[in-house]
């Protein structure tokens, strides 16, 4: 490595530099330099062009409230403070559980929407459906209509109920189930008390 | 000469699954996943159990091929021949070659109806009825319901079979229906199976034979039926331990017939001694191939051959070939997971589900080794709309 030393005499600047110019390897970093030095001028300009417009368009006060205003009408109001910030840090941390979660997300809503769709899943199902109601909901249709009949009879009849006619009912199997239930009944509440 | 970066061969529950997941997971392979399937219908085969019994349409268990193939994926209407897996190429029925970056093998199982002697010619008549087809399923129904007493045989072959479960699970529906239209009291319910034990998983395989005592089954295990009469309504089975055989007079007889790799595969380098294609069991990747990947019932993973099974395997299976697409290790594993939806009667199921070590591996926070009515209703109402939408949509 060469170094030149300051001294304060033009003479010993002049020696010093010969010194330097004289350096094989100096000479070739020169030639090097030289040779670079068209690509070097030309990233220059294109900098300073680069530049140029950026000062330009700063300076050009109308372009920049255009601009601003058209961005303003595009994107929501955002408020881009410290706080802001530090949500989107937060945000951007979490990201990876969240759309972990997301896809599960997406997968489910997918997957509503594919069943919904197909026309051929949503007729099984209400076929099915219909089939396991059906016979609850012909069952309670035959109670009601037997309750509608039992009610309408019961209002045309005005005969008195007699002793006999009672000791007649108490025959009826359905009637005969009841009082032995209610004889098991009271027979189990009395051992157990 | 057709060039794909995938080809799926097979478009069956393996292959749709597989496509769909890959499409959805990599959204610029549209358009470079071919699906090779000669067959225009797709069928919902779990729900055969129910239809043989009476308690579901069979129409209800069949879709056009086209309407499950997913958007982005080239169906090609043609059966795979050979495979040149040296050269990366599979020949086609037609003629056609396809030439592939990589390639998945999901063939399905073969039916061997000829390897039983006089079934092939009495299928569907003389009281000889299969849930294994979607031709004969109806005429399980027909025999069960027509039964008015006699001598039931439900069989199962020592081979290894799609759904396991599956012969036994007519077979209880059977025994309900006859308790129903009373003609058990003067039936024999008998079931003959190739294998040693009712199930292999020692939990339900407990409960199962409660059941078969409860309902007075008689069992005969490692007896595979040999031979069909339907004339004489006579089946003929061979006792694998001392190679006799002896003839039972039957009134209806359920078939399971024996299953096999499809042949294309048996004959192809891809195979195993065996026949299926030889797959690691964890990863999926072909044992030979690195390109090459296999999933469902031709594959040579050794744990049940059922939908459930595919439904687990499609992700480990896309994940790794995702991850050697992009140079990257493969990390994902397929532990053996399966279930068996096993119908015990009309509103009563045993949920089994295990893995490769046999041991359950349930999914809902009670014992699934209880005969339930909300198993049931899972597999007759939701299974189904699980399958179409979720599993072959890629999403579940």
């Amino acid at each position: 490595m060469v170094t030149v030393k300051a001294t304060d005499s033009g003479k010993s600047v002049d020696d010093a530099l010969n010194a330097v110019l004289n350096n094989p390897d100096v000479q070739a970093s020169l030639v090097l330099a030289l040779e670079k030095l068209p690509m070097v001028m030309e990233q220059y300009a294109s900098i300073e062009r680069t530049l140029g417009f950026v000062t330009a368009v700063l300076k050009d006060k109308e372009s920049l409230t255009n601009l601003m205003g058209g961005l303003k009408q595009e994107l929501p109001p955002v408020t881009l403070d410290h706080e802001t910030l530090v949500a989107l840090l937060t945000l951007l941390d979490k990201l990876p559980k969240l759309v972990r979660y997301l896809e599960l997300l997406e997968t489910g809503a997918d997957f509503v929407e594919s069943v919904l769709t197909d026309k051929e899943s949503v007729k099984y199902l209400l076929d099915n459906a219909k089939e396991w109601v059906e016979p609850w909901e012909s069952k309670v249709r035959q109670t009601l209509s037997h309750v509608e009949t039992a009610r309408k009879r019961a209002e045309s009849d005005n005969t008195p109920v007699s002793v006999f006619s009672l000791m007649k009912l108490l025959k009826e199997p359905a009637a005969q189930r009841g009082v032995h239930f209610l004889k098991a009944f009271l027979e189990v509440a009395g051992e157990s008390s | 000469m057709m060039h794909y970066r995938v080809v799926v061969v097979g478009g069956g529950s393996g292959g749709i699954t597989v496509a769909s997941r890959l499409l959805r997971e990599a959204r610029h392979l549209s358009g470079q996943v071919a699906i090779v399937e000669p067959a225009t219908k797709h069928y919902y085969q779990p729900l055969w159990t129910l239809v043989g019994g009476g308690a579901a349409k069979r129409e209800v268990t069949e879709r056009e091929e086209a309407s499950v193939i997913p958007e982005g994926a080239v169906w090609i209407k043609d059966a795979v021949l050979e495979f040149n897996p040296k050269e990366n190429l599979v020949v086609t029925a037609g003629g056609s070659t396809i030439s592939y970056d990589f390639l998945v093998v999901a063939a399905g199982i073969q039916i061997d109806w000829d390897k039983v002697k006089g079934l092939k010619e009495t299928i569907g008549k003389n009281g000889v009825c299969s849930n294994y087809s979607y031709d004969y399923v109806n005429s399980t129904w027909e025999n069960i319901r027509n039964f008015t007493g006699g001598t039931a045989i439900f069989t199962q072959p020592s081979t290894p079979i799609k759904c396991g479960g599956a012969p036994q699970k007519i077979m209880y529906l059977a025994d309900d229906y006859f308790r129903k239209s009373g003609v058990r009291s003067k039936s024999k319910v008998m079931f003959y199976n190739g294998g040693p034990s009712i199930f292999s998983v020692k939990k339900y395989a407990d409960a199962l034979n409660k059941v078969v005592e409860r309902k007075g089954i008689e069992t005969h295990y490692k007896h595979n039926l040999v031979a069909v009469d339907g004339e004489k309504k006579q089946a003929t089975f061979e006792d694998l331990n001392t190679k006799e055989q002896h003839t039972v007079q039957y009134d209806m007889i359920h078939v399971t017939p024996p299953m096999s790799a499809p042949d294309f595969i048996k004959k192809s380098p891809l195979a195993n001694a065996d026949g299926w294609v030889s797959v690691d069991k964890f990863t999926l990747q072909h044992t030979a191939f690195s390109n090459v990947f296999g999933i469902g019932d031709s594959s040579s993973l050794p744990t049940s051959k059922t939908g459930a099974a595919i439904r687990k395997q499609a992700p480990a299976l896309v994940h790794n070939l995702l991850s050697l697409m992009r140079s990257e290790p493969m990390v994902n594993e397929y532990d053996g997971y399966t279930s068996c939806p096993l119908v015990t009667g009309y509103g009563s199921l045993i949920l089994a589900e295990f893995d490769y070590n046999l041991e359950p591996d349930e999914t809902f926070p009670f014992d699934q080794g209880q005969e339930r009515f909300s198993m049931y209703l899972l597999k007759k109402e939701m299974l189904p709309i699980i399958y179409w939408d979720g599993m072959l949509k890629g999403l579940m």
